[in-house]
């Protein structure tokens, strides 16, 4: 069986460092090459080079790779880099692997999805959706147990980065996603609240039609004195009358024993529910030595599997029963290109996603709720 | 005689403040609260107040919104201080599921009520 070839563009950094590992690990691919824009900045032309040398692949010129034979691109460029990239390589035939958020904008996204589209591309946004708990979840309202749903609650609140000072005073909020700041921090309501929404809107099957939000800097001095905020809360309104709260963020290395808040519950007429990857845990106790946070000061929010590795995590650190495989998403992504099958998140689902997010920002911003915008996006 | 869940309520209020005065968690900065049972909305006025005692300091506007046999609060406080709540109506005491983020901690609660 020929291989697929997997072409990606970026480099380490970025989720780029465990798509590239997911990828190799699958039989059915092999990695041919790293690429990226011409122009970009010397820290991320080496980032670059150091994951083509550890896969022992070509570092292509831009130019090079649009002309390299290959079935799959993995796109995760720099996020205003996204839209070009993504559209240049849709356009050529390639099928596409895409880094969450989609885009920093409806325009970008919306330019995604329609050049997947034209070109009829495969596309898949990673997502949680092929987790174990998220499939459980999708069962249980597909078996009718809880009732008819009437809300969901989604928390995605990662215990990562370093505690600071951070005064106590409401954030001036943005009507827009302002640029993207530089390392090490990330726009928290825009880079995990994607989380919940893609979540939500697959798990009821309905878009949301009005956003609630605000944002807040409460955890973490980097965010702070970037101007992006560390939280982000949320209330949805979807099709159909279901409604949600979504509050998310990264709220500092030591605020939960595991990974983090990260979990769904579903409140039906009858009952309601809970789904998470700590569902069932052993609890550990013992002493436990002081915690050390990874020692990378390109890194300090512990985003990237590379600081990660190696790091100590506490002895009380509670142990997962049910573990999902790391190659989850990217198993399922090549499954649905054998099966010629649609993923369950494709680009256009991720340009749905922006849409929300923006009003997101623009409800934190108006203190009203806000509508989507573009419902002609479909899944 | 206390409805029951008042009375958790009540109980987890003590609870969070005495955490906060032991300096558990830092400075109380977000919360996300749900809670199901029989009075349901009627709950919120006193959950808001709750948090009131736990944020200390003057609560600024509050957005609802309803849905099925539930109502959803996203309120804000003078010092930046953020809750998100749904309070959603239950024939029995139920679900109590709370996460309180603190500037260097979190405390959480979860009571599935009966069954």
């Amino acid at each position: 069986m020929q291989r697929r070839r997997v072409l990606l563009a970026g480099g380490d950094y970025t989720h780029q460092e465990q798509y590239a590992r997911h990828f190799a690990a699958d039989p059915r691919c092999v990695l041919v090459g790293v690429t990226d824009l011409p122009g970009i900045s010397v820290s991320r032309h080496v980032a670059n080079r150091a994951l083509a040398e550890r896969f022992h692949i070509a570092h292509l010129r831009y130019e090079e790779a649009l002309v390299q034979p290959c079935d799959i691109v993995s796109v995760c460029v720099a996020m205003a880099d996204r839209a070009r990239v993504a559209c240049d390589f849709a356009a050529r035939g390639r099928h596409l692997y895409l880094d969450k958020p989609l885009a920093p904008g409806l325009a970008h996204a919306a330019a995604i999805a329609e050049a997947v589209g034209m070109a009829g591309v495969s596309s898949q946004l990673f997502s949680q959706v092929h987790t174990h708990w998220a499939q459980a979840a999708r069962s249980a309202i597909r078996s009718g147990r809880l009732g008819p749903i009437a809300a969901v609650h989604m928390r995605m609140l990662i215990a990562k980065g370093p505690w600071g000072d951070v005064p106590d005073v409401a954030r001036a909020e943005r009507p827009t996603i302002e640029p993207i700041p530089p390392e090490p921090v990330k726009r928290e309501m825009f880079d995990l609240g994607y989380y919940p929404v893609a979540l939500l809107s697959w798990l009821l099957e309905r878009p949301v039609r009005t956003v609630t939000a605000q944002t807040g800097n409460y955890f973490l001095a980097e965010n702070f004195v970037a101007d992006a905020e560390d939280f982000g809360t949320m209330l949805l309104e979807f099709e159909g009358g279901v409604v949600a709260t979504v509050a998310c963020g990264r709220i500092g290395w030591e605020s939960h024993p595991g990974k983090g808040f990260v979990e769904v519950v579903l409140s039906g007429t009858e009952t309601d529910e809970r789904f998470a990857p700590d569902g069932a845990q052993l609890q550990v106790n013992t002493s436990a030595r002081p915690f050390l946070p990874p020692g990378n000061p390109r890194d300090p929010m512990g985003m990237w599997d590379g600081t990660l590795t190696g790091m100590h995590w506490p002895e009380t650190r509670p142990i997962e029963l049910v573990v999902d495989p790391p190659t989850a998403d990217i198993r399922a992504f090549l499954n649905a290109l054998d099966r010629h099958q649609e993923p369950e998140i494709t680009a256009a689902a991720g340009a749905r996603h922006i849409a929300v997010l923006e009003a997101a920002y623009r409800s934190a911003a108006s203190g009203r709720p806000e509508p989507v915008t573009d419902h002609t996006l479909q899944r | 005689m206390a409805d029951i869940q008042t009375q958790r309520l009540d109980e987890l209020g003590s609870a969070i403040r005495l955490a906060l005065r032991e300096d558990r968690i830092g400075l109380p900065r977000a919360i996300h609260w749900l809670v199901r049972g029989p009075q349901g909305t009627a709950l919120i006025d006193g959950i808001l107040g709750c948090i009131d005692t736990i944020f200390d300091c003057p609560r600024g506007d509050v957005r609802s919104v309803d849905g099925p046999r539930c109502r959803l609060i996203l309120a804000r406080w003078v010092g930046g201080q953020t809750a998100t709540l749904s309070a959603a109506y239950g024939e029995r005491a139920g679900l109590i599921d709370l996460v309180v983020l603190g500037s260097r901690g979190s405390l959480v609660y979860r009571d599935i009520g009966e069954r």
